[in-house]
């Protein structure tokens, strides 16, 4: 199967997701209400790449800005997510903090034509600490719903399994790329998991309703 | 130039770093999962304690303010009702009249005045918590079915088997209070002709047994005062630990049957014990 082919079932999938986003959108949290508004983001922001890259034969400069725009997305889920006040003022710092490294990494490491290896590294460690984090509150105060129905259950485990796998195979990356081996394997695992990543995504909205969700107090 | 063909030594270092990983990830959500799954259930079963405590200090409240309302009653019965009927009973004595024939209709007044008052002493007794607890649990309901024979509404039939042990004015009370409610709805809705009221002293267990040969009932045929009623005598025997059963079928009477373990001791939220007063 082609790269094209692939990219544009994945595009399609980013559609399907945000149909039933925004099909179901009043009955969601707010947390994935936005986390709608994020997939929706996702699929016109990857068909520009697609587009500037055709015309530019470059599509990082697309990818630079939809780092930090992706982070503040996910860091804003977590935000509505999380209860303790603390932790939220928290996440609204490290949207400020990304959005400087951002800028310094364009500035000092890696420029618009590179990929931006390092906001997005970052950004995974974080969402890796948020995940933890949002388990540990989950442990405080367990719903009485069945784990496997909950859409915060599957939301942070798929936010955990995509931001640790996706640092693994930025790791196995740079050592394939250092050591001139074939990266081709690995740009299909990214593939897959990206994939996996969205799928769960879909579950999670088809499944979240506000008005069972007893996760959080802000998430009406 | 990129290299197609990895070393072995390098595909180890990709399959071991790899397998590591997932077999972290993987741990870390089993363990999760367990762990909430144990925390669900932990605060399930806190969740229930809470919820029982919470029902039995109502219904414990709910209790109190009945006895305090029935003892309101009993004394306004006996302090206040019956000084007037008597008073009223004496000027009937009082009164002389020529005429034999009003004479006599005075005199019938005045036993029925005399009537009245031998009944609202009883009906005061039988609300008085004092009067219960003073007498006890057996006597008080050997009374009871003394007067439901005198009444000539149902022949009621008391059988006491076993050595009698006081269980607590609490727990004889409440006791006493789901007779009065089981022979009430007997009269009020059964239809029967007989009762039997069994009262069985074991060691480990009492037993109250309260039949009627009525027109019985099916459970969803209940209207809302008998339902509730019913529900009432459950009610109260959880206050006391005791269980309640109620069996009845359509033509079949009913069966009031509370059991108690004497020697078992529930603690209430407060500290306190059912077979003690409030």
């Amino acid at each position: 199967m082609s790269f094209d082919t692939i990219y544009a079932i994945y595009l399609l999938l980013l559609l399907i997701i945000s149909v039933i986003g925004f099909a179901r959108f009043k009955r969601l949290s707010k947390a994935f209400k936005i986390l709608t508004v994020m997939i929706l983001c996702t699929l016109i922001s990857e068909s520009i790449k697609k587009v500037y890259g055709r015309v530019y034969h470059n599509n990082m400069p697309v990818a630079h800005i939809w780092a930090v725009i992706e982070f503040a997305f996910s860091a804003v889920v977590y935000y509505y997510l999380v209860s303790n006040a603390i932790l939220k003022k928290a996440i609204v710092i490290s949207i400020f903090a990304m959005f400087l490294l951002a800028i310094a990494n364009v500035l000092f490491f890696e420029k618009l034509s590179q990929f931006p290896s390092l906001t997005l590294e970052a950004s995974h460690i974080v969402y890796v600490v948020y995940s933890l984090l949002l388990f540990r509150q989950m442990l405080f105060a367990p719903a009485e719903q069945s784990l496997f129905r909950q859409s915060l259950f599957w939301f942070n485990i798929n936010m955990l399994f995509y931001a640790t796998t996706m640092f693994l195979n930025f790791a196995l990356m740079s050592y394939f790329i250092q050591n001139k081996l074939d990266v081709g394997p690995l740009v299909y695992f990214s593939v897959v998991v990206n994939f996996i990543f969205y799928i769960v995504i879909g579950v999670v909205l088809l499944i979240d309703n506000s008005k069972v969700n007893v996760i959080s107090v802000n998430n009406d | 130039m990129i290299n197609n063909a990895p070393t072995s030594g390098e595909l180890y270092v990709v399959l071991v770093s790899a397998t590591v990983f997932f077999v972290f990830l993987s741990g870390f959500i089993i363990y999760f999962i367990i762990l909430y799954q144990k925390k669900q259930l932990q605060n399930k079963a806190e969740r229930e304690v809470l919820e029982a405590n919470f029902k039995q200090e109502f219904l414990k409240a709910r209790l109190e303010i009945q006895e305090e309302t029935f003892t309101y009653v009993g004394r306004e019965l006996h302090d206040n009702i019956n000084q007037v009927l008597s008073f009223v009973k004496l000027n009937l004595a009082m009164i002389k009249v020529e005429e034999s024939a009003q004479q006599t209709k005075i005199n019938e007044n005045r036993d029925l005045v005399a009537q009245v008052i031998t009944d609202l002493r009883d009906l005061s007794k039988s609300l008085s918590f004092e009067h219960i607890t003073k007498l006890g649990l057996v006597k008080t309901i050997e009374n009871e079915v003394d007067k439901l024979n005198k009444s000539g509404l149902v022949d009621a039939e008391l059988i006491i088997t076993g050595d009698i042990y006081p269980m607590g004015e609490q727990r004889e009370l409440v006791l006493f209070r789901i007779f009065q409610e089981a022979v009430n709805n007997t009269i009020k809705h059964s239809g029967a002709s007989h009762l039997k009221i069994s009262l069985q002293y074991i060691p480990e267990m009492f037993n109250l047994t309260i039949e009627d040969d009525g027109v019985g009932f099916s459970a969803n045929s209940l209207d809302h005062s008998r339902g509730s009623g019913l529900m009432n005598i459950e009610n109260r025997a959880t206050v006391i630990g005791a269980v309640a059963s109620i069996s009845s079928s359509r033509g079949d009477g009913c069966s009031v049957n509370v059991n108690l373990n004497p020697l078992l001791q529930i603690k209430y939220i407060d500290g306190k014990y059912p077979n003690r007063l409030s």
